[in-house]
């Protein structure tokens, strides 16, 4: 199920921590984005993985 | 029976023009100019090209010549003109990648690998071609450069982010370029301009001097009017290049010669749930005649399809966005309002969410492999639906209005996150818009896909004309 978000709080202070301007024109659809990644991130976070379950890519020395 | 187009006309095949050059029933000089003279004529309507490399094309066309009147092998493409996607660099021009920032980047001092080895098989550059800005996007409505137009229809796309690549060919401009796909962006070009498109595994083909979007999910490849001229440029690329670690060890495994024996024998299934979803009757249709065509009367599962598709958009987002992110700092205005937001927002996802993202991949991976031992190929629509007119916001698919941009991708996006090769082949609709198939097979099994699109060619169930609009009259 997805609940609304107030990811606003969020952008800023990620946005400051990357050192990322967003200007005040971009920011509505720039929430909007990260409202939708939220909502694919939520879909993954349920999905139960295990410890045997390393991240797909595999370093080559 | 019809008769073989002249080698420089727009319905001449690669292989035709090859074998025509080597020979010397044409010259190369012939052919390029022919095609130069179509590249001039259509661009201005089709926008496909964004630099025509004229005299490159006529100094490497006279080369070709110059080796078959001293009796060498010009090579197996000896004068096909082609022409690449604006991401690969071409020794002397900028590498725009769609964009305007790339501008300001000092020419590309040596060609891309792919670039190289096409032209060491006796093929001849064109140009380079439109794109979606950084390859991020599924339609090719570049804000600085304009759409590419569908030679099927002008009013609407080519589809993306390979839009360019996909013009030049359906518009019989030359019969062969390079594209690159991420999420879809060789497959849906494919489907909605009518072509034959490989997006090969994961690493199969060098993206070597190729702009990068997405390191995890990248690949590239050709688009063509034939299986077999998909197989020829195909295996004049094939081989390792250190160039790109994902292809350092890659293992040249011809198939030209393997397409006649069709898909006999082959076990083939069709992907459902969310493969069967959000469709229209064009594309339900297109997947049940490939279908009915490769005896394919079973169906298989991929799980959990949806989380695929989520975990590869967070990937893309969080890798583009870090690849950017200089720029999206000091000059966010210039890039594409289309591509900039979602970068933007990708340069501040948490890492946990990516990480996830990249762990899920490795259980979708393992089960989506499994499934491979008792099938050889799956299919699986290309997109929900064929071309939509320029500048389309929304699509109804199911029954709900969705944003049509994004939902392009939704078929493609799960299959190239984990790297199958795929080959996309236009349904043979004559009157009516293309719409394209995904024939969809395990790592390293682009011979098994090659030959079910031959097959399908042969029976005339896949096909790929020149456009009405450009074809020879």
């Amino acid at each position: 199920m997805t609940e609304s978000r107030d990811l606003s709080a969020y952008l800023d202070a990620a946005a400051a921590l990357v050192g990322l301007p967003v200007a005040g024109a971009h920011r509505p659809e720039v929430l909007a984005n990260l409202e939708r990644a939220a909502e694919l991130a939520a879909l993954l976070e349920d999905f139960p993985l295990s410890d045997a379950d390393d991240a797909a890519p595999v370093f080559t020395p | 029976m019809t008769t073989e187009p002249h080698p420089a006309t727009a319905g001449a095949s690669a292989v035709a023009i090859a074998a025509a050059v080597r020979a010397g029933r044409t010259t190369a000089v012939e052919v390029a100019r022919a095609a130069l003279h179509r590249i001039q004529a259509a661009n201005p309507v089709l926008n496909a090209f964004t630099t025509v490399t004229a005299q490159r094309a006529l100094a490497a066309a006279a080369a070709v010549d110059r080796k078959v009147a001293a009796g060498e092998d010009p090579g197996p493409l000896a004068g096909v003109p082609f022409a690449v996607k604006d991401l690969f660099d071409v020794r002397g021009l900028p590498t725009l990648a769609g964009s305007k920032i790339n501008r300001d980047r000092p020419p590309a001092s040596e060609d891309a690998t792919l670039v190289r080895r096409l032209e060491e098989a006796g093929a001849v550059l064109t140009g380079a071609l439109l794109m979606d800005e950084y390859a991020y996007g599924f339609t090719t409505e570049n804000a600085h450069y304009g759409p590419a137009r569908n030679p099927h229809d002008t009013t609407r796309i080519c589809g993306g982010s390979s839009g360019g690549s996909a013009a030049a060919v359906a518009g019989g401009l030359v019969p062969l370029t390079l594209g690159s796909d991420t999420n879809g962006s060789i497959r849906v070009p494919s489907s909605l301009c009518g072509l034959f498109g490989l997006k090969p595994t994961y690493g199969r083909l060098s993206r070597g001097g190729s702009y990068p979007f997405v390191g995890s999910l990248d690949h590239v490849g050709p688009f063509a009017r034939s299986v077999a001229d998909l197989a020829a440029a195909y295996d004049a690329m094939q081989g390792p290049d250190p160039r790109d670690p994902a292809a350092a060890n890659a293992v040249a495994a011809p198939v030209s010669g393997l397409l006649e024996r069709g898909a006999d024998g082959l076990r083939v299934a069709v992907a459902d749930g969310w493969f069967e979803h959000g469709l229209s009757d064009d594309a339900r249709e297109a997947v049940a005649t490939v279908a009915a065509a490769l005896n394919a009367h079973r169906r298989v599962t991929l799980p959990e399809a949806e989380r695929a598709r989520a975990a590869a958009f967070l990937i893309t987002m969080a890798e583009g966005a870090n690849l950017h992110l200089p720029d999206l700092k000091t000059r966010p205005a210039d890039f594409d309002h289309a591509t900039r937001d979602r970068f933007l927002a990708g340069a501040l996802l948490p890492a946990t969410w990516v990480q996830q993202a990249q762990r899920f991949r490795r259980w979708y991976r393992d089960r989506v492999l499994e499934l491979f031992a008792g099938v050889d190929l799956i299919l699986a629509p290309s997109t929900p639906v064929p071309a939509i007119p320029i500048g389309t916001a929304t699509i109804e698919l199911d029954g709900v209005r969705v944003p049509a941009r994004p939902n392009m991708g939704l078929h493609t996006q799960p299959i190239s996150f984990i790297g199958l090769p795929v080959l996309a082949v236009p349904v043979s609709r004559p009157g009516r818009l293309p719409i394209g198939v995904q024939v969809i097979a395990a790592p390293g099994r682009e011979d098994l896909a090659l030959r079910a699109g031959w097959t399908l060619e042969s029976r005339d169930v896949a096909a790929a004309p020149v456009a009405a609009g450009f074809a020879d009259a």
